[in-house]
């Protein structure tokens, strides 16, 4: 009996989580791969102001990639995206806005500052949430409410009382002059911008490749299904929810962040209701569960609100509108299933 | 097993009402080590509510639960569950629209967790029991559950509730649409679980298969613990009959 503990150690090493990559990826993630190297190639082509415009359709991807993983896979629907979104750029405002001295450190300091910012109030607010045992249907509700109500907060904070240090939060007019990312010297526009969010939301999507094909994706997909059956694993599903709140709010507030270092200002429409919605749109649209069809589809919707907003009229949303009911009542829209599939046998 | 616990479920005076509904008046309930016990009753004499109570599904209005000897009232599920408790839940669920590698996966990520150093377990792991149960041979494959046959589906659930740190069985009418071969095969299955140390409690209305297992069984009636015995003597008591014909 004696040699029980031996016999233990002779047992096989269970593989590390690092070998686990390549066996469990799906063909959607190298067509995800090549569409980021296509989307690389395509910004050496363009010109340097096309290119700024094109970050712009990029790095919404983080948040939409967030609420496809909260959403999709962990079944969890919430408008709470815009506000972690609104929050870290706010945040990234009033940190960099204040170190005025050090131009890296104040955005490297507002980067940390912001996605800590929405990775509290997530935290926060996930734990009532999920700990509270709020059922399904109701989260949705509460997120948005949370969502208005900040940006309801930022909107009334027009007068010069509502200073931080030396940056004025701006009421519903905004918060301006927000300091652009700034590396070896120099403030990123155009081009470097560009690949600057490129590589940044490569980062994200890679965050999210990692969090989905492992255990945690398996046991996320398992509480979709039937929660109360995973629990009774021994899994605890409030843990493991609000572990997935946070990362997905988390690459909302990326997507915060790189929005004001590259429109230098944000306002409190971007926690509105309209914009509240824009993700659900995205990502219903995309079939949800699929990060390919959520990458394409956050991509063409929003170079397609892009192009109508800036040609001055108000159809892109009730284009986008046509689209979410359009996605919610078709049951067989997994067109992005269907093109990985056209790839290879298990997309 | 450990030695020094003898009574693996204990529950004093169990009260849970819904509405004007009283699935549970003051049930006392102890189901000891190594036992297959079945808990019978007609529809609504509250024997999913038992079963719901004491896996913490529910949470009594009074009354306390106590698992492998430990005050387990607050507990939510998956903290009893790690104590080394297996739960199959009434009906179907195992995970329909996922291959069969990720319904297995997902017990097995729970069970790697649960770590060393829990003796209450009759060690008996998920394979072992998918050889009792004879459906090794779905491991392969990445075939959806929902191409399994029925009773194969019931049997992928009651394995996926067992691990080696699994000493004690909840099942909920695991032989519910089943045919009558199948329902034997149930009954053969458990029995070996036991034979290897593992406690199993069973809801059952099949009254074939629980003369097949069980060694002892509690009648439920109205939300209160009507009878309590072998099967034999409780077959043979006028007011159990009553019970279930009239």
């Amino acid at each position: 009996m004696d040699t029980a503990p031996l016999a233990e150690l002779a047992q096989p090493i269970p593989k590390a989580q690092g070998f686990f990559m390549f066996k469990r990826l799906k063909v959607e993630d190298y067509l995800v791969a090549t569409l980021w190297i296509a989307v690389a190639v395509y910004g050496s082509v363009i010109s340097d102001y096309s290119a700024s415009t094109a970050a712009f359709y990029i790095l919404n991807v983080p948040m939409a990639l967030g609420l496809a993983m909260l959403w999709g896979i962990a079944g969890v629907l919430s408008f709470g995206q815009v506000a972690f979104f609104g929050l870290a750029g706010y945040t990234y405002g009033i940190i960099a806005g204040n170190i005025v001295s050090n131009l890296a450190l104040a955005s490297v300091a507002g980067v940390v500052g912001g996605l800590a910012a929405a990775l509290v109030l997530a935290l926060v607010f996930g734990y009532f949430l999920f700990y509270g045992r709020v059922e399904a249907w109701i989260v949705p509700i509460v997120t948005l409410v949370m969502t208005l109500i900040l940006a309801t907060f930022m909107g009334q904070t027009a007068g010069y009382e509502w200073k931080v240090g030396q940056v004025l939060l701006g009421g519903y007019n905004g918060m301006t002059n927000i300091p652009p990312m700034h590396v070896w010297g120099v403030d990123l526009f155009g081009r470097p911008l560009f690949y600057y969010v490129l590589a940044v939301v490569v980062v994200a999507w890679l965050l999210t490749v990692v969090c989905l094909r492992s255990s945690f994706g398996d046991v996320l997909v398992a509480l979709r299904e039937d929660s109360l059956r995973t629990e009774l694993f021994g899994h605890d599903v409030r843990l493991m929810q609000l572990l997935c709140f946070s990362v997905a709010a988390i690459l909302a507030g990326v997507s915060g962040v790189l929005y004001v270092q590259w429109g230098n200002y944000i306002t409190p429409d971007s926690m509105g209701l309209l914009q509240a919605t824009l993700p659900v749109v995205w990502v219903a649209v995309g079939g949800r569960t699929s990060l390919l069809g959520v990458v394409i589809s956050t991509l063409a919707l929003n170079v397609l609100s892009f192009q109508l907003s800036s040609s001055g009229n108000q159809y892109a949303f009730v284009i986008l509108g046509a689209l979410l009911v359009v996605a919610m009542v078709v049951p067989t829209f997994g067109w992005s299933q269907r093109v990985a599939a056209v790839f290879g046998r298990r997309g | 097993m450990s030695a020094n616990i003898n009574r693996i479920i204990r529950a004093e005076s169990l009260n849970k009402s819904f509405g004007g509904v009283m699935p549970a008046r003051n049930v006392s309930f102890a189901v000891d080590v190594g036992e297959l016990r079945c808990l019978i009753g007609p529809n609504g004499a509250g024997k999913s509510t038992l079963f719901k109570l004491i896996a913490g599904i529910e949470q009594p209005d009074q009354g306390n639960v106590f698992l492998f000897e430990r005050d387990v009232s607050s507990y939510p599920p998956f903290r009893r569950v790690r104590l080394g408790v297996g739960v199959k839940l009434q009906s179907n669920r195992a995970y329909k629209q996922l291959d069969i590698g990720h319904n297995l996966r997902v017990p097995d990520i729970a069970a790697r967790k649960r770590g060393v150093g829990g003796d209450r377990g009759a060690g008996v792991s998920r394979e072992q029991a998918m050889e009792l149960f004879g459906i090794s041979h779905v491991v392969d494959g990445g075939r959806l559950v929902s191409e399994l046959s029925h009773a194969e589906q019931q049997w992928l659930e009651i394995c996926c509730a067992i691990s080696e740190k699994v000493g004690l069985l909840l099942l909920d009418e695991p032989t519910a649409g089943m045919g009558i071969e199948e329902t034997k095969a149930t009954g053969r299955a458990l029995l070996q679980l036991k034979e290897r140390g593992m406690t199993v409690v069973v809801v059952e209305h099949d009254m074939a298969f629980v003369r097949q297992v069980a060694d002892r069984v509690t009648v439920l009636h109205q939300g209160e613990i009507f009878a309590e015995g072998r099967m034999e003597d409780l077959a043979e008591r006028q007011d159990v009959r009553d019970i279930y014909l009239g």
